[in-house]
């Protein structure tokens, strides 16, 4: 028999045409993926066992979707069409209905996915496939085929049996769906995306309880690998051991015993069983009012009727949605779905306030708050799919639409209603989570709680949501199909909302319906600029709603077409008409007002530009020596201004005849005048060669001699739409704003850094490889004195009259003139050309410790760490003077600027640091576990002061990285552990090593000594570890009198230092039968 | 006085099957019963009158109006009780009335209220109305279904074999209900027994295979079978040669025998005597008479 039923079952499930295209789509999935996924890292294959284990097993996570979707329609189809008082009464035995059902269901799940990865094999065999590629090996794909993706899809099928076999409910099994999803979460929550270099990774304890738990096993995957190097990747499957075994057989024993306990459960008699036996009574004492009807007291009359007025409409709403919140509220789906809600959102917090292995913990602001919250998004649409299914048909799943239809109401109004149903889903969420949100502020002590800034979410959160709401029932309206219809608008959320669209190419900003523009919350400048695309983005998504819902009124009653009305076609009009105003605004501010390239494009560009100037890469320039400019900051309208001037020095013992200008394309350059230095205009022509290079070239008729000098006078200004995105180091913003500046003045000759750096992208265009970095053991000039090419600075910037503006060098004078703020600054001596603006409204705080002005800029809603910092700096200095020498400047600052500003902690220019508000001042320094990331960051930051900027500053060859950051790298080590002690010293040294050796599978291993500056792993952790060995082995006070030695000889003006002359300042302060060891350490690579 | 005409009606279903096969009707006030087995289009010819479905040629007036061009006039004014309706679970009698009769325009609380509870009265759901409606029996659940048709102020009722399942009691109850009704108002009336015709309605028709068979007064059709019904008992092997030979329109089982009608206008044969014919006869003549 229970074969009987296994083919009964199957033929059940594959005459279906849905079949086939679920089939189809898988495949696509697989086959697609190959050619748009981003798996290019460098070093490794995209074919390779790591590569293929991981994307097979993210891509077993599609089986969520697809299993719930199925079960819903499938296990329990008998209850739904009524069968199940016929099948339940014939002979069948509960083991062979249960167990065929189940197999099938399985069966059909495993074929799906064996689709996809059918998919994935033809994929990477098309000829089109570009990058790394090693051998094919079937057993690569089956590997994970079997060990992860069949054992994840084993454990979806039995989880939603066992759901559909205890509650009978389709609610209940969409939940189950659901919370498979939230499993999954929870345990990625832990290991905090492995593959990219996080500032504060997961710890090894946190990652080992992933691992275990993960119920997908990525996490497992994660932690198995972590440490694998390139060729483990390339040639290495995942092993059955530790925590993989342990997690296998867990999520394997699971499943299993809830199969068992819900086939216990299960009976054939207690479905469809109704309550009849408590109307009985009832119905007794009903038969003897029987005479009764033909005397009632109250007579039935007719009533007139008003149909279609306003009233009507509203009346037909309102009573549309009591009904359906009164079901919505009153079952037991919902309250699960708060309750994993509660689970997944306070565990996200929780992850979030505790920061990770570096940062301590982050206070428990209303903002860090409201980032975690935008993780409801995703949620609250899988929980909108479902509940849509069931609130849309509601009225035809019970059987009262034939009694509803005839009667005289708009199916607009119906369809409103149903609408606003819904919407509540999230909006109740979401207020629900404010709630968790106020009771997280008040139990992590930070009660500040900004209410506006909770009640702006409804917005920016719920909107989208609700918009999503409107665009899921309109397209099952539309297909007027349930389950077609489900699994369209669930096909359409996926694209347009989920990562997985993005990965196959659906990108644009257009297609990302409702999806918002909006960055993280940051404290200082909140959403910036953003907010104006997002309101236009919602109005744009809007219009496409309403003119699907205009449509889909259409539909609603299929049988007859009615005819186009008026107001229909005017309101349809408008909607089209608004659609196609906002969209064309969006993308003429997108790609057209600022060419967006490909990156395809860029790098043509780019191969164009090292092909024509390539040339020109050792023609002599002038140097610039002075900088003096005026900057006008503009917040509010995201732009600035720059007059500026420079003086340049022909440091050559050769005449020019013409300067190669640059310009970066985030400037627009308005003028530019070059003078002699009588302030003379002087003769020469200005020629624009080819203005997507940046270039322009500037034909002097009377050649430059050596020695002499000319003046160039330039203004230029910049600006960001935030249409596009906002350039990190260029961000003029609200409030907060940081711009390295320099990186957007005019500079000179062949810019390097325009080529492609991509060896792979430079292999298919058949160029050479790039100008080697400078070996170590070049000695070519090493007599000559060096040219540091450092400037005097001076610049008098101007920012809004609530702000102030932050720059490097000592403050000469602040004034007030046409309600602008003027600061006036100037290096006290020559500095690298590199300096930074910033501008928010500050607070300040000052102290003076050995005649240094130590200065604090921060946001008036961030005090708490500002008393530390001070207490760090004073220390730092303390070490820093007493080993290394004096401060070389009267001030030091440290300055807050935006979150929106990404791409480092804090960074160190001449007398300024620069500090991530969330980074440095969000930090919740009393909860600190034997971590300190400020200490840290303000010791590496002030040291660089030492080992940077204008004292040891050397030229670019292989390992100068080394001492600059390694060597802060160093003091930072020795600050924290005068703070802290040995003992929290050694957590921090593992940190280190661990986070080298993630990294240095993704990149070719180079010795400590050699490092490029692309090599961060190995400069700043390796480094650490190395050093802290070094101090270990011959003393601290050793190496410190060794950098002492390196900084006396080897500073600013004096020729500057390679890695070698670090090693040999080493050598001189170490015992003889220690040197090898120490040279190993820095020159050999250790597998 | 309401009227509704049907003309040339006609409607295929996406299937093949031709339900609705040119039907003409004209019903005025007063009960009328559709008569017709199982599939013979009773249903289909009712939900187009609702105008659950659009026929595909053919018109249907509700005083003068054509409803198919006007979809609300038949909606405001139509009671309609499907063969099968399902409600929503965990709503009471009371509050799924309400729903019901705001859909249907009932704006005014105080007047939607007393209606409300005059119905559920008239139908004996009073002490039930704070009952789930999806826990009644099959008579509360008729009843109810009837409460809800009258909701506002139809012209028109339509109720589709709204005795079928239940015991003779409550067929009787629901049966009084109609007939109370039916006086003001046009109500039709489907079914395929005969009986609940017979006590009810002024005018009938008897459809069969989307066709009219017969339309007119029940009583009417009674009279003009006068003395042509003739019975006997006769054994069931006997059944075939007279079945052959004879225009039998019924048969029946009677104490092991055999009773067997027949249409004729002489005495068939002997044994054979005349019985007083009913409306099943009528029915029955129409469908089986050679």
């Amino acid at each position: 028999m229970l074969i009987e039923l296994i083919k009964f079952e199957w033929h059940a499930q594959s005459r279906k045409w849905s079949f086939y295209a679920t089939i189809l789509v898988f495949f696509m999935i697989g086959f697609l993926i190959t050619a748009v996924a981003n798996t290019n890292i460098p070093n490794i294959n995209k074919n390779s066992p790591y590569m293929l284990t991981y994307l097979i097993s993210l891509l077993s996570l599609m089986s969520i979707f697809s299993t719930t979707l199925n079960a819903a329609q499938n296990l329990l189809k008998e209850q739904e069409t009524k069968f199940y008082t016929i099948i339940y009464a014939t002979p069948i035995r509960k083991f062979a209905y249960l167990f065929s059902r189940f197999l099938v269901f399985f069966g059909v799940s495993v074929l799906f996915f064996s689709m996809t990865v059918l998919g994935l094999i033809l994929g990477y065999q098309m000829p089109y496939i570009k990058g790394e590629m090693g051998i094919f090996s079937l057993w690569n794909y089956f590997y994970p085929f079997f060990v992860l993706a069949i054992p994840n899809i084993f454990l979806c099928v039995a989880i939603l049996c066992a759901l559909a076999w205890t509650t009978k409910n389709k609610l209940i099994i969409y939940v189950g769906g659901l919370l498979i999803y939230v499993l999954y979460i929870l345990a990625s929550v832990f290991v905090k995306s492995p593959l990219i270099g996080n500032i504060s990774p997961a710890t090894a304890t946190e990652i080992a309880f992933a691992a275990k738990l993960d119920p997908f096993g990525l996490a497992t995957f994660f932690e198995q690998t972590q440490h694998w190097t390139a060729h483990q990747r390339n040639t290495q499957l995942i092993s059955f051991e530790d925590n993989f075994l342990i997690n296998r057989v867990l999520w394997f024993i699971i499943p299993v015993f809830l199969l068992v306990a819900s086939y216990f459960s299960f009976s054939f008699e207690n479905i469809g069983k109704k309550s009849y036996s408590k109307n009985k009574k009832e119905e007794n004492s009903s038969k003897k009012s029987i005479e009764k009807i033909t005397k009632t007291a109250l007579q039935y009359q007719p009533v007139l009727v008003e149909i279609h007025t306003n009233k009507h409409n509203w009346a037909t709403f309102c009573s549309f949605i009591k009904l359906d919140l009164y079901v919505i509220f009153r079952e037991i789906p919902l309250i699960l779905i708060v309750l994993i809600w509660t689970v997944l959102f306070g565990i996200e917090l929780v992850s979030e306030i505790n920061g990770g292995v570096r940062i301590s913990a982050y206070f428990a602001s209303s903002a860090l708050i409201m980032k975690v919250l935008d993780v409801i998004s995703f949620f609250a649409l899988i929980v909108i799919l479902f509940y849509s299914n069931e609130i849309l048909w509601r009225s035809r799943n019970v059987g009262i639409n034939t009694i509803e239809n005839t009667t005289p109401i708009s199916s607009l109004m119906m369809f409103f209603a149903k609408l606003f149903s819904l919407s509540m889903i999230p909006l109740i969420l979401i207020l629900y989570s404010f709630l968790i949100g106020f009771a997280f502020q008040i139990v992590y002590d930070y009660p500040k709680i900004e209410i506006t800034l909770y009640l702006s979410m409804l917005y920016f959160i719920g909107m989208p949501l609700v918009l999503s709401v409107a665009i899921i029932l309109a397209i099952q309206v539309i297909t007027n199909n349930k389950y077609l219809g489900l699994t369209l608008a669930g096909v359409f959320i996926l694209l347009t909302n989920s990562p997985i669209g993005r990965m196959i190419g659906i990108r644009h900003t257009l297609f990302r319906f409702a999806n918002s523009y909006l960055p993280n919350y940051a404290d200082m400048n909140g959403f910036g600029a953003y907010t104006f695309p997002f309101h236009l983005k919602m109005l744009y998504s809007a219009s496409l709603v309403l003119i699907l819902i205009i449509i889909a009124s259409k539909f609603w009653n299929k049988e007859f077409q009615t005819k186009w009305k008026i107001n229909q076609k005017i309101a349809l009009i408008a909607c089209v008409a608004s659609f196609l105003i906002t969209g064309s605004f969006i993308f003429y501010q997108t790609n057209i007002k600022k060419t967006s390239q490909t990156p395809t494009e860029r790098n043509d560009l780019a191969y164009l530009y090292e092909k024509s100037y390539k040339i020109y890469e050792n023609m002599p320039q002038p140097t610039i020596t002075d900088v003096t400019t005026n900057v006008d900051l503009f917040p509010s309208e995201s732009s600035y201004n720059v007059q500026g001037s420079y003086i340049l020095v022909n440091k050559t013992t050769v005449l020019i005849d013409s300067i190669l200008i640059y310009i970066d394309e985030n400037t627009q350059l308005k003028n530019l005048r070059i003078l002699d230095k009588n302030n003379k205009e002087i003769a020469g022509t200005k020629s624009l060669q080819n203005a997507n290079f940046g270039h322009y070239w500037y034909i002097l008729n009377e050649k430059l001699a050596p020695k002499d000098s000319l003046k160039m006078l330039f203004n230029f200004s910049s600006a960001w739409s935030p249409f596009q995105k906002h350039i990190s180091f260029n961000s003029i913003l609200k409030n907060g704003s940081f711009m390295r500046m320099s990186r957007y003045f005019p500079s000179f000759g062949y810019q390097t850094d325009n080529e492609i750096a991509d060896l792979e992208e430079r292999k298919q265009r058949q160029m050479k490889p790039q100008t080697a970095l400078k070996k170590l053991e070049d000695t070519t000039n090493k007599h000559l004195p060096y040219d540091y090419q450092f400037i005097n600075f001076e610049a008098i910037v101007s920012t809004e009259n609530d702000q102030t503006a932050i720059s490097i060098g000592e403050l000469q004078r602040k004034w007030t003139e046409n309600n602008r703020n003027f600061f006036h600054y100037k290096t006290s001596a020559p500095v690298p050309f590199r300096f930074a603006f910033s501008s928010a409204k500050y607070n300040t705080k000052t102290t003076v410790h050995n005649n240094i002005n130590i200065e604090v800029y921060f946001d008036a809603r961030h005090p708490e760490n500002v008393p530390s910092l001070l207490s760090d700096a004073k220390n730092s200095l303390d070490y820093l003077e007493n080993n290394f020498g004096k401060y070389p400047y009267k001030t030091i600052r440290f300055v807050e600027i935006s979150d929106f500003v990404s791409g480092f902690a804090a960074t160190a220019y001449p007398t300024t640091i620069f500090m991530n508000e969330r980074l440095g001042f969000r930090v919740n320094m009393t909860e600190n576990n034997g971590k300190d990331g400020n200490n840290e960051f303000t010791g590496h930051e002030l040291s660089h002061q030492w080992w940077g900027n204008a004292q040891i500053s050397p030229q670019m060859r292989e390992g100068s990285i080394i001492l600059t950051e390694t060597l802060a790298m160093y003091s930072e080590l020795m600050i924290y552990q005068k703070r802290y002690g040995k003992k929290s010293m050694q957590k921090v040294i593992e940190m280190h090593q661990n986070l080298y050796l993630d990294q240095r599978a993704f990149s070719k291993e180079r010795p400590l000594y050699k490092a490029h500056n692309e090599d961060a792993h190995i400069a700043y952790n390796k480094g650490a570890v190395v050093m802290y060995k070094l101090q270990e082995m011959i003393g601290e006070n050793n190496v410190n009198k060794a950098l002492k030695a390196l900084l006396y000889n080897f500073s600013y003006p004096k020729n500057p230092p390679t890695s070698q002359d670090l090693l040999n300042e080493i050598y001189k302060v170490s015992p003889e039968n220690k040197i090898s060891e120490i040279k190993k350490m820095f020159t050999e690579v250790e597998e | 006085m309401n009227l509704l005409q049907i003309k040339n009606l006609k409607k295929t279903y996406l299937n093949g099957v031709q339900a609705i096969n040119d039907i003409s009707l004209e019903i005025t006030n007063g009960m009328f019963g559709l008569l017709g087995a199982n599939g013979a289009g009773k249903s289909s010819l009712m939900r187009t009158i609702v105008a659950l479905q659009a026929p595909d040629s053919g018109n249907i007036f509700f005083n003068g109006v054509d409803i198919v061009q006007n979809l609300l006039f038949i909606r405001q004014n139509v009671g309609y009780l499907p063969q099968e309706f399902g409600v929503y679970p965990k709503i009471s009698a009371y509050l799924l009335l309400e729903h019901l009769a705001i859909l249907k325009g009932i704006i005014d609380k105080k007047q939607r209220n007393e209606q409300i509870m005059a119905l559920l009265e008239q139908t004996n759901l009073l002490n039930d109305k704070n009952k789930e409606v999806h826990t009644f029996s099959g008579g509360m659940r008729q009843r109810f279904g009837i409460a809800q048709a009258l909701l506002g102020n139809p012209k028109i009722i339509i109720v589709d074999e709204p005795t079928a399942g239940l015991d003779p009691q409550e067929r009787h109850r629901f049966n009084n209900l109609l007939s109370e009704i039916g006086e003001q108002i046009i109500v039709i009336l489907s079914t395929h027994i005969v009986e609940d015709v017979r006590d009810l309605c002024t005018n009938m028709a008897i459809i069969s295979d989307g066709k009219v068979l017969l339309n007119g007064s029940p009583t009417h059709f009674i009279e003009e079978l006068q003395g042509k019904i003739w019975q006997k008992n006769i054994s069931k092997e006997a059944f075939l040669s007279y079945k052959q030979t004879m225009n039998v329109i019924s048969s029946r089982l009677n104490a092991g025998k055999l009773n067997i009608h027949v249409y004729a206008p002489t005495q068939p044969e002997s044994g054979f005597s005349l019985v007083s014919p009913d409306l099943e006869d009528v029915y029955f003549s129409q469908l089986f008479s050679k």
